[in-house]
């Protein structure tokens, strides 16, 4: 993303992070709305759609920000509750207030029933998607039946706010969302959810949390999987790493981001959706060089 | 004090310390890459503990202490602190840090040492000796330089020419209209309050005639009324250098205190990348996202007023 670009949509999160602050006055300290995210644009969705579909009011856009901003904050909580040792207060009230907050901005927006809609089925189906990671997670369907096709489902569900902020840009200028769009979206989700499960690959180990890539693992290597749990990292690192399976999942991330970048290029006025997308395409690509020479090397 | 006031007090005090971490450190702000400060926060949510403690006689030490022991720890492979241990050291959470240390028991000469590095030729502190971009560290900021003054006048011998110069550097920054210019905050009163207070910390009778005009810029701004941040600098000065207005402010602000004893600011009042914004840009801002600042600062006011 050119700096000019990625700095206004930066300070545009800023005005958005700022207003959610504004609603957590009236919650306890500890009830944080807010779930930290590391990439700031994403308090800034619907401004990188926005320049697709005809002008849209100011104020409208800032409070759709707002929405998305919050339902993402729940989506977080609800995916990925704090541990323990850092919670303030029980993540429950956490989503209940994040919720609340989106649900009464949205009333106040008044949008169309297809914004109701997409909120409705972005929720609908992280639930779902929680809900069949369970049964991995708790040994009731073994790791190494997760397929591909279905890891990819359960990562990109986690997208939920971002494809409200496409169907709200699209509702407040009076305008149905583009496929285009709306696949980029779905194709920017899954490359973003695997690129972070691969880069915490230990984490969702410990957590027991059924990803693409500890599927994948299972399958190439069950020794390194029924190992000791003292030798078990070890051994499961080489074979990500050694393996080539990390090299294979770092190339389909850099694919489905490139997917992404490919539908978004029909967009050129929403250019700065692509800039988010290839926040995640460049590492995507360099990671896969990086990790393809590995292999070859050790292999 | 009045009652209401102790209550308010108690309340805000009681929050401050539910709020600390096992650690000993208090953490807010959250910066890009959802980075929170520690050190600096702990600086100037202890500074202000301390204070509390000291004008009413509670016994706040376990607190105090903890925070003692999270500075010095913090402190102990590098000169001075930084916003949290990942960034460098800077001469702005290096003075809070001190200015709570020579509160509950005294700083090392080290704090002092860590200080005095971020001194310019004009007698002013830069907040960081070498950084990116350089209006961090080529120029002095007059509200760093008012905290690193504060901080210095604490130092045992401290050397009075030393700190006339920083004096000196202040009374100079001082603008006609009796503001200082703000790097880092975007309500200019915290500059205003700090100046003065250092101005009067490094010699008893310098604020006098910089503290009428800043007095006069503050009254004729005003204050939105439900901007506790805001409303607590100008208590404060009103209290220490003002005429007996701050009784009005204390109500008001008693009156926005929130239900678990915090109080937050009404505007985003933080300016964590000034240089990345133009000047009064109202997006360059950030609040305290626990409210952990803006209490410590009303405390500090309701303790005076």
């Amino acid at each position: 993303m050119p700096d000019v670009e990625e700095q206004t949509l930066r300070a545009l999160a800023r005005r958005t992070e700022n207003d959610e602050l504004a609603r957590q006055a009236d919650w306890p300290a500890r009830v944080q709305l807010r779930a930290p995210e590391r990439e700031k644009t994403f308090a800034a969705l619907p401004y990188a759609f926005a320049g697709a579909f005809r002008p849209i009011d100011a104020e409208a856009l800032r409070a759709l920000a707002l929405v998305c901003k919050l339902l993402r904050g729940a989506e977080s909580l609800v995916d990925a509750p704090p541990a323990a040792s850092e919670r303030l207060a029980d993540p429950t009230l956490r989503v209940f207030a994040a919720q609340n907050e989106a649900l009464t901005a949205l009333a106040r927006l008044g949008p169309a029933p297809a914004v109701w809609t997409a909120v409705h089925t972005a929720q609908t189906r992280l639930a779902h998607a929680l809900c069949a990671e369970e049964a991995y997670r708790s040994g009731r369907r073994p790791l190494m039946e997760l397929s591909d096709d279905e890891a990819s489902g359960y990562a990109a569900a986690r997208g939920g706010a971002i494809r409200v902020a496409l169907a709200g840009v699209a509702a407040f200028a009076g305008e149905a969302p583009p496929a285009g769009l709306a696949t980029s979206v779905e194709r920017y989700c899954e490359a973003r959810q695997v690129a972070s499960d691969l880069a915490g690959w230990r984490a969702d180990l410990d957590a027991g949390r059924p990803t693409m890539v500890l599927a994948r693992l299972a399958r190439a290597a069950p020794d390194a999987f029924r190992a000791a749990p003292s030798a078990r990292p070890q051994a499961l690192a080489r074979a990500l790493f050694a393996g080539g399976v990390a090299a294979d999942v770092a190339g389909l991330v850099a694919a489905r981001a490139d997917e992404a970048l490919a539908e978004a290029a029909a967009f050129p006025r929403a250019r700065p959706w692509a800039g988010i997308v290839e926040l995640v395409a460049r590492p995507a690509r360099a990671l896969f060089a990086e990790l393809a020479e590995t292999v070859a090397v050790t292999g | 004090m009045t009652a209401s006031a102790e209550r308010a007090l108690a309340d805000g005090t009681r929050f401050l310390l539910e709020m600390q971490a096992p650690a000993g450190c208090w953490r807010d702000f959250e910066v890009d890459r959802a980075d929170e400060s520690d050190a600096w926060v702990t600086g100037y949510v202890g500074t202000a503990l301390a204070a509390v403690a000291a004008a009413t006689g509670w016994d706040l030490g376990g607190a105090v202490a903890a925070a003692r022991a999270f500075l010095l720890c913090a402190a102990a492979e590098r000169p001075g602190w930084g916003f949290n241990g990942d960034a460098p050291p800077d001469a702005d959470s290096t003075a809070w840090a001190t200015l709570m240390l020579a509160a509950s028991g005294g700083a090392p000469a080290l704090a002092y040492g860590a200080l005095r590095t971020h001194r310019r030729p004009d007698g002013g502190f830069s907040t960081y000796v070498r950084f990116s971009d350089p209006s961090m560290w080529e120029q002095s900021q007059a509200d760093v330089s008012a905290a690193a003054l504060q901080a210095l006048a604490q130092e045992r011998g401290a050397d009075r020419a030393d700190l006339a110069a920083t004096g000196d550097y202040l009374r100079a920054a001082q603008r006609p209209d009796g503001s200082w210019p703000s790097y880092w905050y975007a309500t200019p009163l915290y500059a205003l309050v700090h100046a003065l207070h250092a101005l009067a910390a490094s010699d008893a009778s310098a604020a006098g005639a910089p503290a009428a005009a800043a007095l006069s810029f503050a009254r004729a701004q005003g204050v939105p009324d439900d901007d506790a941040f805001a409303l607590a600098l100008l208590a404060e000065l009103e209290a220490c250098f003002g005429d007996g207005r701050a009784g009005q402010l204390r109500d008001a602000l008693i009156a926005l205190q929130r239900a678990d004893g915090r109080w937050t600011a009404g505007r985003p009042f933080m300016r964590p990348d000034p240089w990345k914004y133009a000047p009064g840009d109202p997006d360059a801002a950030i609040v305290d996202k626990y409210g952990l600042f803006t209490t410590a600062t009303v405390l500090r006011a309701l303790c005076r007023a």
